[in-house]
């Protein structure tokens, strides 16, 4: 950690027009992500990660607000100028079945973005050996479709196709969520020692709590499209301030056989829509700590002590 | 078993097309219907070298008439002494006529229409859709009956009317299987990669749309060239002379229980050919989709 800035969220928005009204997924976001790091990106289902994922990346187009990265303010960006930007940058995806194309051959797909900037041909099978190499793909399936291939294996395929151009981010959505566990612990050193070899910063998007707290610098907590708390993993885990990280924390289950579901602390309650968001803190009709400050009055984020901060008016 | 082993890692994976055929060869029953439509097909182009039209095919001897199956006629002769195997192979270019010219003119129709709505999405789809439900509500032979009854019957109007009638099925399946493709992980993952959008339409939502399409035009096909012998049958479509299989099937009728070659001739022609376009267009439904290939 340089403590040197790759990318920088400033005042990100994006809301989504559905029938019963604006939708929105991420409301108001600023955070860095720093060079080399895996900065964690968690909260529940809908809370907009994903979207926030995606924005980043430029995938979908941003309501208002901007992204820089290495300094280029990557939501100006337009046409072929945002084309040269998305070597850059690259997406692992939570389904590896869904993520490659059926009809392609392994070769094919983890080539593709070298056949989109036009890299030589022998210099592509140079690189998609390497790659195949680092990332564990044998040879031979170099010639296979991915229904041969186990998750896993396409999960590894997905890889090699974001490290083929060399990014400097990448932006993980779930990636191990939707494989079995003997298999996430082998994606996930994966991907611990490609990012020494290949300098990577993963912004890793996750609902799993163990597989952050194994993997994250740093840990971004989201809820209902709004940043609850930032701050180093160790931080997090051990002395979280906003009383959602808590309840996050407190919810994941541990190997105590002992400890029945009822003496978990739990919160009680939905996630409130996205569409009509509560007032004041978005997070006052479930937290049992709220009072009347918290209905009226929505707390900022602060910035206190250097890369972390919580928005909460009583921090715990 | 080695030598295998280094084959496979050997061979480069050669053309999409070249890897679909070799796939499609290894269906018997497909590759069987496939050598008995070129026949057909072979013997609709070259009808008038093998049996003369004029003087065989409309040329009428009632000395001859309902004569069963011999060497001489080999599916026998109808009501009019007429050679039946020379009726049945000129009545093919009317039924291969309605079914590939049909299609292909509904099939670009629908393509146009659904793969616009499925794209731009919201009022456009909207407009696009509500009118192809609309068409629908229709039945299908009833819409053509009535295109008929106001162009009156004949080659043309009949032409007009299956197409007209088989725009909103292509539509709605060009539609479905444009959005199908277009929300898979792996669009989005081309687009990240910076593939451009042409290629991303021909290399990746092309070649996975395709499969669908192409077997449902195979299967449009035999329907339409049953419906253009339903038509004909009911009198609104080719009228007599001119051998069409379904007005020959309907004039066949009347002798069928004394003379029933005549009807069975002309209804197995149907049946075949329509049978041999499904297995067909069934078989490419394996060979094009990989994960359908053993």
């Amino acid at each position: 950690m340089t403590g040197d800035v790759l990318v920088q969220v400033k005042n990100l928005t994006k809301s989504f027009r559905t029938g019963g009204g604006l939708l929105h997924a991420v409301d108001d976001v600023s955070f860095e992500i720093m060079r080399g790091e895996t900065l964690a990106l968690v909260g529940e289902s809908g809370c907009g990660k994903s979207t926030l994922g995606r924005l980043l990346l430029r995938l979908i187009p941003a309501t208002s607000g901007s992204v820089f990265m290495d300094g280029k303010e990557l939501t100006a960006l337009k046409g072929e100028a945002l084309r040269q930007a998305r070597k850059e940058m690259q997406l692992v995806f939570q389904d590896p079945y869904s993520s490659l194309d059926p009809r392609k051959t392994i070769r094919s797909i983890i080539s593709e973005p070298l056949r989109a900037f036009k890299i030589p041909k022998n210099e592509q099978e140079t690189i998609l050996a390497d790659l195949a190499e680092n990332t564990g793909i044998p040879q031979e399936f170099l010639n296979r479709y991915p229904h041969e291939l186990s998750g896993g294996q396409r999960q590894r395929v997905g890889i090699a196709r974001a490290l083929a151009l060399r990014p400097k981010l990448i932006v993980c959505d779930e990636p191990v969520s939707a494989l079995d566990v003997s298999i996430q612990a082998q994606i996930l050193n994966l991907l611990n020692d490609l990012q020494s070899s290949y300098a990577l910063t993963y912004l890793f998007i996750s609902h799993d709590l163990s597989v952050v707290r194994y993997l994250a610098n740093r840990v971004l907590v989201m809820f209902l499209g709004k940043i609850c708390e930032i701050g180093s993993a160790e931080e997090i885990f051990s002395h979280p301030h906003h009383p959602y990280t808590h309840f996050l924390l407190a919810a994941t289950p541990t190997l105590d056989p002992h400890q029945s579901v009822d003496d978990m602390e739990t919160l009680g309650g939905e996630i409130p829509s996205p569409i009509h968001p509560p007032s004041g803190c978005r997070f006052h009709t479930r937290c049992p700590y709220a009072c009347e400050k918290c209905r009226t009055e929505e707390p900022v984020l602060t910035t206190g002590e250097g890369t972390s901060g919580y928005a909460c008016h009583y921090p715990l | 078993m080695n030598r295998k082993k280094r084959k496979e890692i050997k061979s480069i994976p050669k053309g999409h097309f070249a890897d679909i055929c070799r796939n499609f060869a290894r269906n018997k029953t497909a590759m069987a219907a496939l050598a008995v439509l070129i026949l057909i097909l072979i013997t609709a182009l070259f009808a008038d070298v093998i049996v003369d039209y004029r003087t065989k095919v409309l040329a009428q001897d009632p000395r001859m008439r309902l004569l069963s199956p011999s060497a001489e006629h080999w599916f026998g002769t109808d009501n009019f002494g007429r050679d039946l195997f020379g009726r049945i192979i000129h009545g093919a270019r009317y039924s291969l006529f309605f079914g590939i010219a049909c299609t292909a003119i509904s099939l670009a129709v629908g393509c146009v229409l659904g793969a616009t709505a499925a794209y731009y999405g919201g009022i456009i789809d909207n407009i696009i859709m509500r009118i192809t439900d609309t068409v629908m509500c229709i039945p299908f032979l009833l819409l053509a009956l009535t295109i008929v009854a106001v162009g009156g019957p004949g080659l043309r109007t009949l032409t007009i009317a299956i197409t007209v009638a088989s725009v909103p099925g292509f539509t709605r399946m060009v539609r479905s299987v444009v959005l199908s493709v277009v929300s898979k992980d792996f669009i989005e993952a081309a687009k990240s990669c910076g593939t451009k959008d042409a290629a991303i339409i021909f290399g990746h939502i092309l070649p996975n749309a395709i499969g669908p399409v192409i077997v449902n035009c195979m299967m449009n096909i035999a329907g339409i060239i049953m419906s253009a012998a339903g038509l004909s049958y009911l009198g609104m479509g080719i009228q007599p002379p001119t051998p069409e299989w379904g007005s020959m099937l309907s004039e066949a009728m009347k002798y069928f229980r004394t003379y029933p070659h005549v009807a069975v001739c002309a209804g197995a022609a149907i049946m075949i050919t329509a049978l041999c376009f499904n297995l067909v267009g069934d078989g490419l439904a394996d060979a094009i989709d990989p994960k359908r290939r053993r």
